[in-house]
């Protein structure tokens, strides 16, 4: 079962197909979102068979991840007792709250429960960001502890072991997010390049000497620097992903995806000189990213599907992963 | 329209049930102005008939006339207005007469309060106070006792007027009779009135009503006196009235009843005849089994005060020097704040303070109404103490504040309390282990609270909230069904009807409790290993142990708790003390480890354990000893108190109380119950 936050309409039917056709019988379940069910229905399926909607009361706080709708929790309990799933893959908490973390682990004791932690969870938790009170982060802590958690990036696993979470139940995970597909490349009056790093100091310093190199230059490039977590927003206005240093992030994959030709400095021991000229090449000559960008070939979604459900497979072949959490 | 009414008239007025809270009125109006009004409403805690008069043009001093609580159910009230006065009465009470000698208006308009139920009077209206008919040989109009002195006086009128006139001339033997009978002989002072009458003064000790008089002149048949207008008892005016009268009356006795009035208590303060500026005021009286607590200032600048004693009736107390504490408050007019008690229960509209300067001289001061023998009471009297120096925690403990206090505690925890008790979802008939936890304060914890337990295996075990806290009662309900609805486990939730602090909320609890072992647990206590639970309740299965506690951590890792020992503090008392508080935890213990004392945030013991030391020691007022306390009666009982390091919790420490308990006076409630632990284990 796959617990989503996106609009059912949109996601695509390729997910249950891949499921299904890995050898999973696949339920979908998102939140209503704004579709509205009919009269006194909490649950209901206005897309396909597989596809579920649930409509919280109105006043759920998605944002303090927390469900106070008991009897949609009720309805809940029903609606998995009807269908215990083997795996539930949640791909984000807020239309739930950490209460169905809870719920699932009642009436599916053996099921194994997986989070896909974004950044943007991590800030609403308490994981990345300001810290919340222990209130709110106790509780929290207590139902994630009873899943496994999916991170998107490497910078997640310091903050998730800070925060107290079992490390043998965080698993990093960079997979492509279902929007990420070959876009067109924006028009070359702004060359804009964008430079996605996790914040070394020599990268840093590479990226700053190459833009002082390339400021009296009439038509210079746009160097965008951009964390990691927020490349993915900006790639679809650049026409190149540069990396300085390393990328464990995923985000060279992601550009990759997305037709974005990616420039890896620390792969080709880059000077600012050389990188200046070779960016100001590119930007005399759209042509040659243009040609790189279509030579990219699309992300194989099928082999990552495949690889994915694989590993839901040894999740699932794994007793460990539902063994109860010492410590909360 | 109501009917306007002419002097002489009487009404009998019965107040709704509910008028004390609404603070009902009736009205007796001049036109559009208010000439007598009448209100019942509580007054410093306690439900009183208020009278006050406008009869003058101007408001005078209210008359407030404590009702019973029966009484204040609903209050009823007769109202006279003769030609000569207003004759007010408490229906069962004696009538008390209001302003005598003033006449009403001749015509009167009743504005009552909607739920006043107007009705025919027993109160005879037929004439005034100043001319009542004489009848036989003659009549009492008014008596009362002369508090302090010995004293009653009297005004009586004779058929006689030339023997009034012999009466002012000299002392002569009358005798008062009461419900009792007759009481002795005793010469009697008496000066003339205008426009005929006497006022008496005859040595008398008492407050009994007067129901007639004999008067006994020398070489004629006795005369016997009865109470005017055909009353059973003589109407009791305020002692001050008779200050009133005596400033009109004429005789060679004036002077030595000057004198007595001077001496007296007349109800009115009279600290401002003394020749020295000594100013007493008390603010709050406070009535419990082990004495009276008066808290007030006192301003005395040039030091002429020797004594300052409770009278009540012919008995007195010394409270200055003595049972008094000097506090760092300041009425902003040079006073001193005060605290002082007397050691006897006296009812306070029946006492007030005896002010003797070095010269001799002495004045009086009426006591203010009582304060219920509440909670809030006890709470101010101890904020008022303020910051009392250590050296001086013994005597306001010992001799002022701890018994008096200990003492309204027991009294308030003594009454009856409804207990409801509701269930959500089934927990197990026959648990291994029961939680207790008071909720005060804070109610939002119990939803992380029962999060974190969700944890902990507890499917065995029950979960027992008890909301010392009875204005939350609907959050509680409605916060215990959601949690139980988004966390499914079974929890029960105690309402008792009243506040009553940890200790008695903790045994409440375990008196509801099924399970083998009980856990004393503070709301603001949350597992932080899920095995808490398991290697507590292993613990307390060894016979010799007493009691187990968990380690307690604060939220950044820090210790809180790991056993506490006694240490002494301030004034050399012994207080619990949390070695290696607030610094990283040492390595946990693999077994059990004994310690001296464990706090009652975690502490786990056999329910026979439980029971047989009753739970914790509910003397101490609202929370604070009763675990050090349980911990000493298990040592004496030769039981060990253990530490188990590896039952881990999360305290956020004294944040389960809420901010209600920020308030000043925290301290003092510390330093009342660690004076009743020393007090009790004599290690002060």
């Amino acid at each position: 079962m796959v617990a989503a936050r996106h609009d059912p309409a949109s996601i695509p039917a390729r997910l249950r197909a891949a499921a299904e056709a890995a050898g999973f019988e696949a339920r979908l379940l998102c939140g209503a979102a704004g579709h509205e069910p009919p009269p006194g229905i909490r649950l209901f399926q206005p897309f396909a068979d597989g596809t579920f909607l649930a409509e919280a009361e109105p006043g759920h706080d998605a944002a303090e991840l927390s469900q106070n709708d008991s009897d949609l929790l009720r309805r809940l309990a029903r609606w998995l007792a009807d269908w215990p799933p083997d795996i539930v893959h949640l791909h984000d908490l807020s239309p739930f709250g950490m209460e169905f973390l809870g719920l699932l682990r009642r009436t599916c004791p053996r099921a194994r429960l997986l989070l896909s932690l974004t950044p943007e969870l991590a800030g609403r938790i308490g994981i990345l960001g300001p810290p919340r009170g222990f209130l709110h982060q106790a509780p929290l802590r207590r139902f994630l502890a009873e899943a496994t958690l999916l991170l998107p990036c490497e910078s997640l696993m310091a903050p998730c072991l800070a925060f107290g979470l079992d490390p043998s139940r965080l698993v990093l995970e960079a997979g492509l997010p279902p929007e990420a597909a070959p876009c067109p490349l924006p028009p070359t009056g702004r060359f804009l390049v964008v430079a996605a790093f996790p914040g070394d100091a020599a990268g840093h310093a590479l990226m700053a000497a190459t833009a002082a190199l390339m400021a009296g230059c009439p038509r210079a490039p746009i160097l965008d620097i951009r964390s990691p977590e927020e490349a993915a927003a900006a790639l679809p206005g650049a026409h190149l992903a540069l990396l300085p240093g390393a990328d464990p992030e995923g985000v060279a994959r992601l550009a990759r995806a997305m037709g974005r030709p990616v420039l890896t400095a620390a792969e080709v021991a880059m000077n600012p000189t050389a990188l200046a000229h070779l960016l100001l090449d590119f930007t005399e000559a759209p042509e040659r990213v243009a040609a790189m960008a279509a030579a990219l070939p699309p992300p194989d979604r099928n082999a990552e599907a495949a690889a994915f459900f694989a590993r839901y497979r040894a999740w699932a072949a794994d007793p460990a992963r539902i063994a109860p959490p010492a410590r909360i | 329209m109501p009917e306007t009414l002419h002097p002489p008239f009487a009404q009998s007025l019965r107040f709704s049930p509910r008028a004390v809270a609404r603070s009902e009125s009736a009205n007796y109006h001049q036109g559009e102005d208010i000439r007598l009004h009448l209100v019942v409403r509580g007054h410093e805690g306690r439900p009183c008939l208020i009278v006050n008069d406008c009869l003058g043009g101007q408001w005078g001093e209210e008359l407030r006339l404590p009702l019973t609580p029966e009484e204040a159910l609903s209050p009823r009230v007769e109202v006279a207005f003769t030609g000569g006065g207003i004759l007010v009465q408490i229906l069962g009470e004696a009538p008390v007469a209001f302003r005598p000698g003033d006449a009403p208006p001749q015509a009167l308009l009743p504005r009552h309060g909607p739920d006043v139920t107007v009705g025919p009077a027993a109160l005879p209206a037929e004439s005034g106070t100043a001319d009542a008919p004489v009848t036989g040989d003659g009549v009492i109009e008014a008596a009362a006792g002369l508090p302090g002195t010995g004293h009653r006086l009297l005004v009586i009128r004779l058929a006689d007027a030339g023997l009034e006139a012999a009466l002012v001339e000299a002392a002569t033997p009358m005798r008062l009779r009461d419900a009792k009978g007759p009481g002795t002989a005793a010469a009697a002072s008496f000066c003339a009135l205008p426009g005929g009458g006497l006022l008496a003064a005859i040595p008398s000790p008492g407050e009994t009503a007067i129901t007639g008089a004999e008067l006994l002149p020398p070489g004629r048949p006795p005369l016997h006196l009865s109470p005017a207008r055909g009353l059973a008892e003589a109407p009791r005016p305020m002692p001050a009235e008779f200050v009133n009268r005596l400033a009109a009356a004429q005789g060679p006795a004036k002077r030595e009843m000057e004198r007595l009035l001077a001496r007296g208590f007349t109800g009115r303060e009279t600290l401002s005849w003394l020749s020295a500026p000594v100013r007493l005021r008390v603010a709050r009286g406070l009535r419990t089994p082990e004495g009276l607590v008066l808290q007030g200032w006192l301003h005395d600048p040039q030091g002429a005060v020797r004594t300052i004693r409770l009278r009540a009736g012919e008995q007195a107390w010394p409270l200055r020097p003595g049972a008094w504490l000097d506090t760092m408050a300041w009425d902003g007019e040079g006073g001193r704040g005060f605290l002082a008690r007397a050691p006897v229960p006296v009812r306070l509209g029946e006492a007030w303070l005896d002010v003797t300067l070095a010269s001799g001289e002495s004045g009086t001061l009426p006591l203010p109404a009582p304060e219920s023998a509440e909670l809030p009471a006890l709470r101010a009297i101890l904020a008022e103490a303020g910051a009392i120096p250590d050296a001086a925690l013994d005597h306001a403990f010992g001799s002022v504040l701890g018994q008096p206090l200990v003492a309204l505690n027991r009294q308030r925890l003594a009454r009856e309390m409804a207990v409801e008790q509701h269930a959500f979802g089934s927990p197990p008939a026959a648990p291994r282990a029961s939680l207790v936890i008071p909720l005060h304060g804070r109610l939002d914890m119990m939803a992380a609270q029962m999060a974190l337990f969700t944890a902990c295996r507890m499917e065995r075990d029950e979960v027992i909230f008890v909301l010392d806290d009875p204005p939350r009662r609907a959050a509680a309900l409605g916060l215990a069904q959601s949690a139980f609805d988004r966390f499914g486990m079974p929890l029960r939730l105690i309402l008792p009807g009243e506040a009553r602090g940890f200790g008695p909320a903790s045994n409440l609890g375990m008196r509801h409790a099924k399970g083998e072992v009980v856990v004393f647990l503070n709301a603001d206590a949350f597992p932080q290993g899920t095995d808490w639970l398991d290697r507590l309740v292993e613990a307390v299965a060894e016979p010799s142990v007493g009691a187990a506690g968990a380690r307690l951590l604060y939220p950044d890792g820090s210790l809180q708790h790991g056993g506490m020992v006694l240490e002494r503090g301030p004034g050399g008392w012994f207080f619990p003390e949390h070695p290696g508080k607030g610094l990283r935890p040492p390595e946990a213990a693999h077994g059990l480890r004994d310690v001296e004392a464990l706090t009652g945030a975690c502490l786990a013991l056999r329910r026979e354990v439980a029971e047989r030391f009753g739970g914790f020691d509910e003397d101490y007022v609202i929370g604070d000893f009763e675990d050090a306390d349980l911990s000493a009666r298990l040592a004496e009982a030769g039981l060990r108190r253990v530490m188990v390091d590896t039952a881990t919790l999360v305290h956020l420490e004294r944040q389960s109380q809420g901010r209600a308990d920020e308030q000043a006076g925290r301290w003092n409630l510390t330093l009342l119950n660690a004076w009743t632990y020393n007090h009790k284990w004599k290690r002060g």
